[in-house]
């Protein structure tokens, strides 16, 4: 078996003999794993900014006009009494109106004759709903009496959904096929690196030397190879993200356990790639 | 040590051996003569399981070639006690003297200390002290040659193939490897000798002609 320094002064012996194809399958290597990132954080983010959007999830409940004053507080016990409800605001017609003229200007409610603007009321929860939860609950408000109508926004949280799930499909197909490419990038590496050294294979093989000694240099190679050009992509992703500020919303980054296991995931890969790539040179 | 049966072997249409049979014992140095293409090289790609016989067999250490050959572990151990020097084996030229002398005990599974230790000691009696970090591609032939020899003593190989180790050498530096040789051959190691000449005069027990896809005395 080789030992670590023998592996060490063979790798820097073949990145001084082969510079230009150590440096170019490195540099392939990152640039396909640089992709893997930017789908990553995507995907990340559309998924945080779907939880959000369910943790911030308002339900407004717009009461029919002839339902009585008199009626409201025992309304709201009811809606009181549904399940992680956090609070209950009531909004008069007084109030929707005060808001919608802040909001559009004094004049967007001259010339009526009445305020048109229902009362309401504004719920929200402890804890993030998923959009069968607001939809079940919104099934179940719109069946109480005086109620004319329940929004929660339903077409946004659909729309976030969506793309979530559409980002996660798109990113485990592009993330697998990438993962290929480095499998196949890994191996062709060390077919061309195995090429130039088929004079030393042989030289080797008749002094008795096993699969492991010619093997493990190249299976090093492609994990050591895919985990420094994982871990350099991330560490160009996280500078680049520092370089920029988002004010509308903070960006969220894998955490350092994540980004390990996907660089040893990403080593796993080259190391197999490195095996695919040498083994029809193994032959005794 | 070393036996052929009846062998046969053809290149394609060319055939090299035809009912080649010879016995090589243990602890004795054999050297085989034979002008270029006459089968040299041929014969230890057989000895090493390289090539197959079209026909008859082959038999090291007691066992079928053919049944060492079906497995590829006992192939290699059969490998790792042959040192051979000259012909098909070369320092490999990426690495200094030093690490190619030890390569064969590393491959032999000593440690890197003892594969280092051993490897200085064989290199102080070919006198490589000076080019020890040194590359094969800048050092001379016979320092090339010495090397190689020195590999085979650093893992302490019992069976030695050398192939034409003194062609195109001064007469000082020929006299030089084969006084080594010789001086291997008493502390019991097996020598095949292979050459184009004649061969070092003194030192060898038999002396073999190679023609015609037989050998001769």
């Amino acid at each position: 078996m080789i030992r670590p320094q023998r592996f060490f002064s063979q790798i820097s012996r073949h990145f001084r003999r082969e510079k230009r194809l150590s440096v170019g399958s490195f540099l392939v290597l990152l640039i396909i794993l640089l992709l893997v990132d930017m789908f990553w954080l995507a995907s990340v983010n559309i998924s945080n900014q779907y939880q959000s959007v369910l943790k911030t999830a308002k339900v407004e409940i717009y009461i029919e006009d002839t339902f009585a004053d008199s009626l409201l507080s025992f309304f709201k016990i009811t809606l009181l009494q549904f399940e992680d409800v956090a609070y209950v605001d009531f909004t008069s017609r007084e109030e929707a109106a005060r808001i919608l003229q802040n909001e559009f200007g004094p004049m967007i409610l001259e010339g009526l004759e009445a305020n048109p603007l229902p009362r309401s009321y504004t719920m929200s929860f402890y804890k993030s709903k998923s959009l069968a939860d607001l939809d079940m609950f919104a099934h179940q408000i719109i069946n109480l009496e005086g109620v004319s109508s329940v929004d929660f926004g339903r077409e946004w949280i659909v729309k976030v959904e969506n793309i979530g799930t559409g980002l996660k499909r798109i990113g485990l197909f592009v993330g697998g096929l990438i993962l290929f490419v480095v499998l196949l990038t890994m191996a062709n590496t060390n077919r061309l690196t195995a090429r130039t050294k088929l004079q030393e294979f042989t030289q080797l093989k008749l002094l008795g030397a096993g699969p492991s000694y010619l093997l493990y240099p190249f299976l090093m190679e492609g994990f050591f190879s895919a985990v420094i050009a994982a871990g350099t992509g991330w560490l160009v992703i996280i500078y680049l993200l520092e370089q920029v500020s988002f004010t509308s919303f903070s960006l969220v980054v894998p955490t350092n356990t994540e980004i390990a296991i996907y660089c040893g995931v990403a080593g796993l890969t080259g190391m197999i790639g490195g095996y695919l790539g040498i083994r029809r040179f193994l032959r005794p | 040590m070393i036996e052929f049966e009846k062998v046969h072997f053809s290149h394609g249409h060319q055939k090299i051996f035809s009912n080649l049979s010879f016995v090589l014992e243990r602890g004795k140095y054999v050297v085989i003569s034979g002008p270029a293409r006459s089968g040299k090289t041929t014969l230890i790609q057989l000895i090493i399981g390289q090539y197959e016989p079209d026909g008859g067999e082959i038999y090291v250490i007691g066992e079928a070639m053919s049944e060492v050959k079906s497995s590829p572990r006992r192939l290699r151990e059969w490998r790792r006690k042959i040192g051979g020097v000259g012909g098909i084996y070369s320092l490999l030229a990426d690495r200094t003297v030093l690490e190619n002398v030890a390569l064969s005990a590393e491959i032999a599974g000593y440690s890197p200390h003892a594969a280092r230790k051993s490897a200085l000691e064989a290199c102080g009696k070919y006198r490589l002290g000076p080019v020890l970090s040194h590359y094969p591609s800048i050092i001379s032939e016979v320092e090339r040659r010495a090397a190689l020899l020195a590999r085979v003593e650093a893992s302490h190989k019992n069976f030695i193939i050398v192939d034409g180790p003194t062609d195109g050498l001064d007469a000082k530096s020929a006299r030089f490897i084969n006084e080594r040789l010789a001086a291997l051959r008493l502390s019991g190691i097996t020598i095949l000798y292979l050459t184009t000449g004649e061969g070092p005069q003194s030192g060898p027990d038999t002396y073999l002609k190679i023609r015609g896809g037989a050998l001769n005395i």
